[in-house]
């Protein structure tokens, strides 16, 4: 024990030097703005009409897979309301006139500001004018030990261990005020200014000042900005790196429409003309990310507020028959803004009240339960629109399971590799407990603890769930577009692994082909084809499912292009933990073959169109 | 002698000659490959397919159309890109209560994952 207390101590004390050595490096002495983000960063170049899109239906953003308010983007238009906040203490509000652009968020507390935006969105009880607050204050260099208690329990929830302590006294807190005014004097005169802003920021709160208008009244000028770049008009559509388009229309400081276009790449829409192939290298198409909390709105007029944006908002979206759609963003777990991970929807409408989520038994891993329950399509509670007539809520079934049943049926480490994930804890007992009682008919829980019991394989009630899991919606899209994209490591690292675990313990398939159609976008698929001649090699990042027979394989005719013959090495049969097979009406035909997640394929002949099956033929042998 | 239908547009074609050809004229070639085949498609890819209940043919759609929608979630590819005009019609000839059963399908477990919208959108465009 004491060796752990030297070893932190240690770590904190060559924390402490380093902040002070990064805040030297950085020059910190000749820019004191924490957050350096200007129009100078701006891509200014003209990309489209202002008027494009205009007329179109833009969907909401969070339709798209997300976490931490990264959005996975797709082609189309979308459409984001945020809560966005002030940046730059001592500027105009945002007004109708202003053109805004996009820039990345940078300066030495860019990562304190982000973790704020990021958790902001899990913890939506916090209000957003402390948000706000504590922003403002980061900026202004108040030290973490003046906040009020409110402002301090805002920052623990939002902020890590190692920022609460560059908070109390890390890198501005150890520069003093005659520095501070040493360096005003080397600033320009707009720098000036918001220095001064956040010293009477800093000095209100010093005074022990605590109301938000005050602080408002001092942060936000009043009156419009003058107009000093009108060639930069509300409504500037700007470019971004991976080739998507946002704009936006700020309303006040604290809340802005962020529309978002995304140009289909694939299909060869390109504005050059040209066909964006190297995504396909990796077997899959790589749409664009979009991290909304690194994103800073940034005003021609050089007196207007910079502005940032909190990881979620309201949906956005103008379409009158998307919000008509049962499936509309709010039926996805969005309503409150709590996390941002878009969960799926769940098996079937229920008219179940909701259930107070049990405590962990003792002993158990305790999960933190951070956002309230998810609301499900149907759910009956008296604020939800989806059923404004407040129907019965009807007697349920035996072998219904209410949700402190399922957090005692879910082992601990499938909850917190899901946790982990990005679910939370309430998301997980809901989506199981409708899964077991609508999708699988009552059997889920039995059906799995009797495999638990007699399985000859040796895997643990962990590696059973994630299997099981993995062949439900709960978390196989999100999870294998991380591991394509190679990115989210730390949510992805313990549901992968029960699941290549899993996978490890099971025996090989003894048929020596599986079968995998897919449909590559015609304007890339000569390309496609191009990455799997003789002898070449590819690594597929994600899970491959696949099927033990071609005809089972394209039983309906869907419309693919591509199949691939797979001489497999490591494929498993998971019909015993399939959601097809056990809950499916009828059942899929077994087998379900899995690939565990990084797998290589050598090409063992050029690919080939069969005209019978039209399809372009792909023989690969998995060599791990 | 290879029908109308199954005729290979690639007859005769190096693979590498196949690479080099221009993409436009590439995609033209597969267009009308895949015309020609669902034109000319005679069976769903069951033979039990006729025998079946409307039930049954509700969870054969369900079944089969869902695996290959994970397909292409699973390689990060477009979803709804399986269904297109060229395939519904084609389907649609050969089931023609298709519209009513895709109607079941969309309400089924699976396929709440699904958007109808999107799936009626896509086939009524050639793709």
């Amino acid at each position: 024990m004491k060796r752990n207390r030297l070893i932190f101590f240690l770590c904190v004390l060559v924390s402490c030097n380093t902040v002070r050595n990064v805040a030297e490096v950085a020059g910190i002495s000749e820019s004191p703005s924490a957050i350096s983000t200007s129009f100078a960063d701006a891509d200014k170049a003209f990309v489209l009409n202002d008027t494009f899109a205009n007329s179109k239906s833009f969907r909401p953003l969070s339709v798209l897979p997300s976490a931490s308010g990264v959005y996975q983007l797709r082609p189309g238009f979308y459409e984001i309301v945020c809560k966005s906040y002030c940046l730059h203490a001592g500027t105009h509000a945002p007004s109708s006139g202003d053109g805004y652009l996009a820039a990345p968020l940078k300066g030495d507390r860019r990562d304190i500001i982000q973790s704020i935006l990021k958790n902001s969105a899990r913890y939506p009880a916090i209000k957003q004018q402390d948000v706000q607050m504590l922003i403002w204050l980061v900026l202004a260099h108040v030290n973490f030990k003046q906040l009020s208690t409110d402002l301090q329990i805002a920052s623990v929830q939002l902020l890590s261990a190692k920022e609460l302590f560059e908070l109390d006294g890390g890198v501005m807190g150890v520069i003093s005020d005659p520095t501070l005014m040493g360096m005003k004097v080397k600033l320009p005169p707009a720098a000036q200014d918001a220095l001064d802003a956040e010293n009477k920021v800093r000095e209100l709160y010093e005074q022990g000042v605590t109301s938000y208008q005050q602080y408002e009244s001092v942060a936000i000028l009043p009156g419009a900005a003058p107009v000093d770049q009108p060639e930069y008009k509300r409504g500037r559509w700007c470019v971004q790196p991976g080739g998507f388009y946002i704009r936006f229309f700020p309303n006040g400081y604290t809340s802005t429409r962020i529309q978002i276009y995304v140009p289909d790449l694939v299909s060869g829409a390109t504005n050059s003309g040209s066909y964006d192939v190297s995504p396909l290298k990796h077997f899959m198409i790589q749409w664009p990310a979009w991290d909304l909390t690194s994103t800073v709105a940034v005003p021609a007029n050089t007196t207007a507020q910079r502005l940032c944006m909190g990881a979620t908002g309201s949906s956005g979206g103008s379409s009158e028959s998307w919000w008509d759609d049962p499936r509309s963003s709010d039926d996805w777990g969005h309503r409150d803004g709590a996390g941002s991970f878009r969960f799926p929807p769940t098996p079937n409408p229920v008219h179940a009240p909701q259930v107070p989520v049990s405590p962990k038994p003792a002993g158990g891993v305790k999960i933190p339960d951070q956002n309230p329950p998810v609301k499900t399509p149907g759910d009956n509670t008296p604020d939800n629109p989806d059923n404004p007539g407040n129907t019965p809520t009807p007697s349920p079934k035996p072998g219904d399971v209410d949700t402190g049943e399922v957090r005692k049926q879910l082992p601990d480490c499938f909850m917190k590799a899901l946790v982990s994930f990005g679910l939370t804890q309430g998301q997980v007992l809901e989506w199981f407990k409708q899964y077991n009682n609508d999708r699988c008919s009552q059997q889920f829980f039995k059906l799995i603890q009797d495999y638990i019991k007699t399985n000859p394989h040796g895997l643990d009630d962990c590696n059973a769930y994630a299997i099981w899991g993995y062949t439900t919606n709960l978390f196989f899209r999100l999870l294998n577009q991380w591991l394509r994209d190679d990115i989210n490591q730390d949510q992805t690292k313990d549901l992968t692994q029960e699941i290549d675990q899993a996978l490890a313990k099971l025996p090989t398939y003894t048929g020596k082909y599986v079968y995998r159609g897919i449909i590559v976008p015609p304007a890339s698929l000569k390309n496609f084809l191009a990455l799997y001649t003789t002898g070449t090699f590819n690594v597929w990042n994600n899970f491959t499912s696949a099927g033990g027979t071609e005809s089972a394989s394209f039983a309906g005719r869907p419309d693919v292009n591509v199949v691939f013959i797979i001489e497999q090495k490591t494929g498993k049969d998971v019909s015993a933990l399939a959601d097809g097979i056990h809950c499916g009406m009828p059942p899929n035909t077994p087998p379900e073959i899995l690939i565990k997640s990084n797998s290589t394929f050598q090409s063992t002949e050029d690919p080939v169109f069969d005209p019978s099956i039209n399809k372009w033929v792909i023989h690969v042998k998995q060599i791990d | 002698m290879q029908s109308e239908e199954n005729k290979n547009p690639f007859q005769g074609m190096s693979f590498e000659e196949i690479t080099r050809m221009p993409n436009e004229e590439f995609v033209k070639k597969m267009e009308l490959a895949k015309q020609n085949y669902f034109s000319g498609l005679k069976d769903l890819g069951d033979p039990e397919y006729g025998e079946y209940s409307p039930e049954q043919k509700i969870g054969f759609w369900e079944v089969s159309l869902n695996r290959q929608m994970r397909r292409q979630v699973e390689s990060g590819l477009d979803e709804y890109a399986i269904f297109n005009a060229d395939w519904y019609n084609a389907v649609k000839r050969l089931e023609p209560e298709f519209d009513s059963i895709m109607d079941q399908v969309f309400k089924r477990p699976a396929f709440t994952e699904w958007d109808k919208q999107e799936y009626l959108k896509r086939i009524r465009i050639r793709s």
